[in-house]
C-alpha cells in the first residue's frame, strides 16, 4: 500500500516538530503524529522469553525456488524489574526464524541465553552498564564479554546458527530450536576474543572475519573454514580502531575503513556510558587498510577525508582499483542521540541524510577518492553474497519516505540501486509502518541479482509483524506475498537466509 | 594449607592460619574481602594484596593467599592491616597451572576481579582503579566474580 497523499501534504505545510513547539493549528493531527514518535519504542513492549512456533499463510504462493529460514536478531529486551536501557544497542540479543516454502511461514523467536543474560534473569534486574546506558550501581564491566548482548546478527554455519555481537565472543544457536548451546571458543588463543557481526563468506565458502577492542591499538583477523573452524587467527596494528563495526572483501584483500572515532578512558567520568565516551575526531581523517589474505598483513593504506558509516555495501577489484560501497550515516553523535530518543520514545532531533558513496582505491597510483551515489539517507545495505567481494550490479538497502525533519526513528521504504544504470527504484510502506533490513536471496538457477527480497516490518497501529517478498529486479511493484503473524516482534538488525 | 609459589605471591609462605591469629595491635584494622558470583568450585581463589602503588606496579605481594575454592561466596580476612593504602587483586586458577590464561589480546580467560568497587576497566586495572585506605576501622570490601 502506497503513502497516502494527504499525509504526505500535511507534512509537506510546515514542520510537526513546529507545530508542536508553538502548540499551533491542527492539534488532533500533530498530536497523532506527534504519538507516532513512541511506535519505534512501542515494539519493545510485552516481549516474552520466547515466541512458540507459528504458522501462517501468505496471501499468495512463493515462487518455486523460494524455500528456506530467514534467521534475525536484534535487541529485545529492554527493561528488567525496575532497571531499563535507554539505547537500542543494550537489548539483549533475541533470534527469530522465518522458516518459509510454499505458501506458508512459520515463525519462532528466542532469547539468546548468554551469561549475562542468564545472571540478570536470576538477579531480576540489569546487573551491568550497557553501550548506551550506564547505571550507577553497575557491576564491574572487567572485559567486552561481561556485557555480551549477542544482538546484532547471525552467521549460519555447518548445523548450528552463530550469534553474533561485535565487542566479545559468539554464541552457538541450534537451528531447530533456537536454544542456546553455549558460547563458541574457536581455540585456546581465541577463547573470549571479539568477533564482529559482519562476517563475510568468500565465493569459495572461506569465513573471514575480525574484532576490535577499545584501546587495544589492534585487530583481530580470523580465517574460518566453510564448516566455521577456525583455520588462522592473527593480530594486525591498526590505528582509528576504538569503535568497527563493518569490513568488506575484495578478491585478495581484506578492507578496514577506520573512522576517528576516539574513547576516552580518563577516570572520573562516572555517571557516562561507554556511548558518551566516544568522541568523534573533526580533524581526523579516515584510516583505510588493505590486508593481503595470504599473508594477513597490510599491504596497502590510504587516508581520505572523514565521514562516518556502520555498514559497507559490496567491494570490490577492477583492475588496480578497489571499489567499496559505503552506506554513509548521519554524523556519529547526533545519531545515537536520535537513537537514545526514540528508545525512550521521545520525538526525535533532525539528522542528516548523507549520499551512498563508493571509494575508489588506485592501488598503483596510492590515491583515493569518493564519488556521491545517486540516493541518500540509506542504510542496511545488501547484495547477492554469492558475488561477495566481485563486482556486483545491485545494491538494496532501506530508507526513510517521510520527508525531514522526520520525528520518528525508523525506515519505511526499500530501495535497490543498478550500479550499471543508476536506475533508483523504491517502494514506500504505509506512513506508520517501520520497515527492517531487508536482504536479497538468490534463486539458485539464475545468475547475480536475480532472485527475491525479503524484509520484515512492524505495524505499531496493528501490533503485527509481517514478512513480505519482492522480486528482486522489480521491487517498485511491490511485494509478491506477504504473511503477517499474529504478533509484533522488537525491532530487530541484521539477518541471512539459508535455502532448504 | 599447602604453601607454593605462585606468579602472584612473592614472599612465603604465610598460611591463613597464621594471618588470623595474629595479636590485634590498637590502631591495626581486619581487612575482609567477600568473593562473591563464584559459578564453579573447580581450583582455587589466588588472592594478592599490594600494599603500595610501587608493590602493585611490580606485582609485589604484600600478602598472597591460595584458597580451595568450595562454595559460590568465600571470605577471607587479613587481620592486623597497619593504616595505608591497598589494592587486591584476584582469579579463580580454573585449570591449577598457577597463572591467570589469557587470550592472544590478554584478556583473561579465567574468573577474575579486583578491588575495584564497581568501577569498570578495560585492560588490566591500573592501581588508580582499585587501591583503598585502611586506617583505624575494620575495611570490608565486596568482589564480584562474576
Amino acid at each position: 500500500m502506497n503513502r497516502r497523499e494527504s499525509i504526505q501534504s500535511v507534512l509537506g505545510l510546515s514542520s510537526v516538530v513546529g507545530l508542536a513547539a508553538l502548540g499551533a493549528g491542527m492539534p488532533g493531527r500533530a498530536h497523532a503524529l506527534a504519538g507516532n514518535a513512541g511506535d519505534f519504542a512501542s515494539s519493545y513492549a510485552q516481549i516474552p522469553e520466547r515466541y512458540g512456533a507459528t504458522t501462517v499463510r501468505f496471501d499468495r504462493a512463493l515462487p518455486d525456488g523460494l524455500s528456506g529460514t530467514l534467521f534475525r536478531n536484534g535487541p529485545a529486551r529492554m527493561v528488567r524489574g525496575d532497571t531499563r536501557y535507554h539505547h537500542w544497542f543494550d537489548g539483549d540479543g533475541m533470534i527469530q526464524a522465518f522458516r518459509f516454502s510454499g505458501q506458508s511461514l512459520r515463525h519462532q523467536g528466542r532469547m539468546v541465553a548468554t551469561r549475562k543474560l542468564s545472571a540478570e534473569a536470576d538477579a531480576g534486574r540489569f546487573l551491568w552498564s550497557a553501550f548506551g546506558t550506564s547505571f550507577a550501581d553497575s557491576r564491574s564491566v572487567r572485559q567486552p564479554d561481561d556485557i555480551n548482548s549477542a544482538n546484532i546478527s547471525v552467521l549460519p554455519v555447518q548445523d548450528e546458527v552463530l550469534a553474533l555481537w561485535e565487542g566479545g565472543s559468539a554464541w552457538r544457536i541450534d537451528p531447530s530450536t533456537l536454544e542456546t548451546k553455549g558460547r563458541r571458543v574457536f581455540s585456546p588463543s581465541t577463547d573470549g576474543l571479539p568477533f564482529s557481526a559482519h562476517p563475510k563468506v568468500d565465493p569459495s565458502g572461506t569465513i573471514w572475519n575480525f574484532g576490535y577492542m577499545s584501546g587495544s591499538g589492534k585487530l583481530v583477523l580470523y580465517e574460518l573454514t566453510a564448516a566455521g573452524s577456525l583455520k588462522r587467527a592473527r593480530l594486525i596494528d591498526a590505528p582509528n580502531a576504538e569503535m568497527v563495526h563493518d569490513f568488506a572483501i575484495t578478491e585478495r584483500y581484506l578492507v578496514f575503513v577506520l573512522m576517528p572515532l576516539r574513547y576516552d578512558r580518563r577516570p572520573g567520568r562516572g555517571g557516562s556510558s561507554f556511548m558518551d565516551r566516544f568522541q568523534w575526531d573533526a580533524e581526523g581523517h579516515v584510516d583505510i587498510l588493505l590486508v593481503d589474505k595470504n599473508s594477513l598483513t597490510v599491504a596497502h593504506r590510504f587516508e581520505v577525508a572523514p565521514f562516518f558509516a556502520f555498514h559497507f555495501g559490496n567491494a570490490w577489484e577492477d583492475g588496480e582499483t578497489v571499489r567499496i560501497e559505503v552506506a554513509r550515516a548521519a554524523a556519529f553523535k547526533p545519531l545515537m542521540n536520535v537513537i537514545t530518543q526514540a528508545t525512550r520514545g521521545e520525538p526525535v532531533d533532525p539528522i542528516s541524510r548523507p549520499p551512498l558513496m563508493e571509494l575508489s582505491l588506485n592501488l598503483s597510483g596510492k590515491t583515493a577518492s569518493a564519488n556521491d551515489l545517486p540516493v541518500s539517507g540509506v542504510d542496511f545495505p545488501r547484495f547477492d553474497q554469492r558475488f561477495t567481494g566481485r563486482k556486483t550490479s545491485h545494491l538494496f538497502m532501506m530508507s526513510d519516505a517521510n520527508p525531514e525533519p522526520d520525528i520518528t526513528f525508523g525506515f519505511n521504504q526499500l530501495v535497490s540501486l543498478d550500479r550499471r544504470s543508476q536506475r533508483v527504484r523504491r517502494w514506500s510502506y504505509a506512513p506508520r509502518i517501520i520497515a527492517e533490513e531487508h536482504l536479497f536471496v538468490p534463486d539458485q538457477a539464475k545468475g547475480e541479482a536475480n532472485g527475491w527480497v525479503v524484509g520484515t516490518t512492524f505495524d505499531p497501529e496493528n501490533r503485527t509483524t509481517s514478512l513480505h517478498v519482492f522480486n528482486a529486479r522489480g521491487i517498485d511493484d511491490g511485494p509478491i506475498a506477504t504473511a503477517t503473524l499474529p504478533v509484533h516482534l522488537p525491532l530487530g538488525l541484521h539477518g541471512q537466509f539459508v535455502a532448504g | 594449607m599447602k604453601t607454593h609459589r605462585t606468579r602472584l605471591s612473592a614472599a612465603a609462605a604465610c598460611s591463613v592460619a597464621a594471618l588470623l591469629t595474629a595479636a590485634t595491635p590498637a590502631v591495626a584494622a581486619d581487612l575482609t574481602l567477600n568473593v562473591s558470583n563464584i559459578a564453579s568450585t573447580d581450583g582455587s581463589m589466588m588472592i594478592a594484596v599490594y600494599d603500595s602503588k610501587k608493590g602493585f606496579d611490580k606485582k609485589s605481594t604484600y600478602r598472597a593467599i591460595n584458597r580451595r575454592v568450595e562454595q559460590a561466596e568465600m571470605r577471607v580476612v587479613l587481620a592486623d592491616m597497619p593504616a595505608g593504602e591497598y589494592a587486591v587483586m584476584l582469579f579463580q586458577d580454573l585449570d591449577g597451572n598457577e597463572k591467570l590464561d589469557t587470550n592472544m589480546l590478554g584478556i583473561p580467560k579465567e574468573p577474575w576481579s579486583a578491588s575495584l568497587e564497581g568501577r569498570s576497566v578495560f585492560g588490566p586495572p591500573a592501581w588508580s582503579d582499585v587501591n583503598f585506605k585502611i586506617g583505624e576501622q575494620n575495611v570490608s570490601i565486596k568482589i564480584s566474580l562474576n
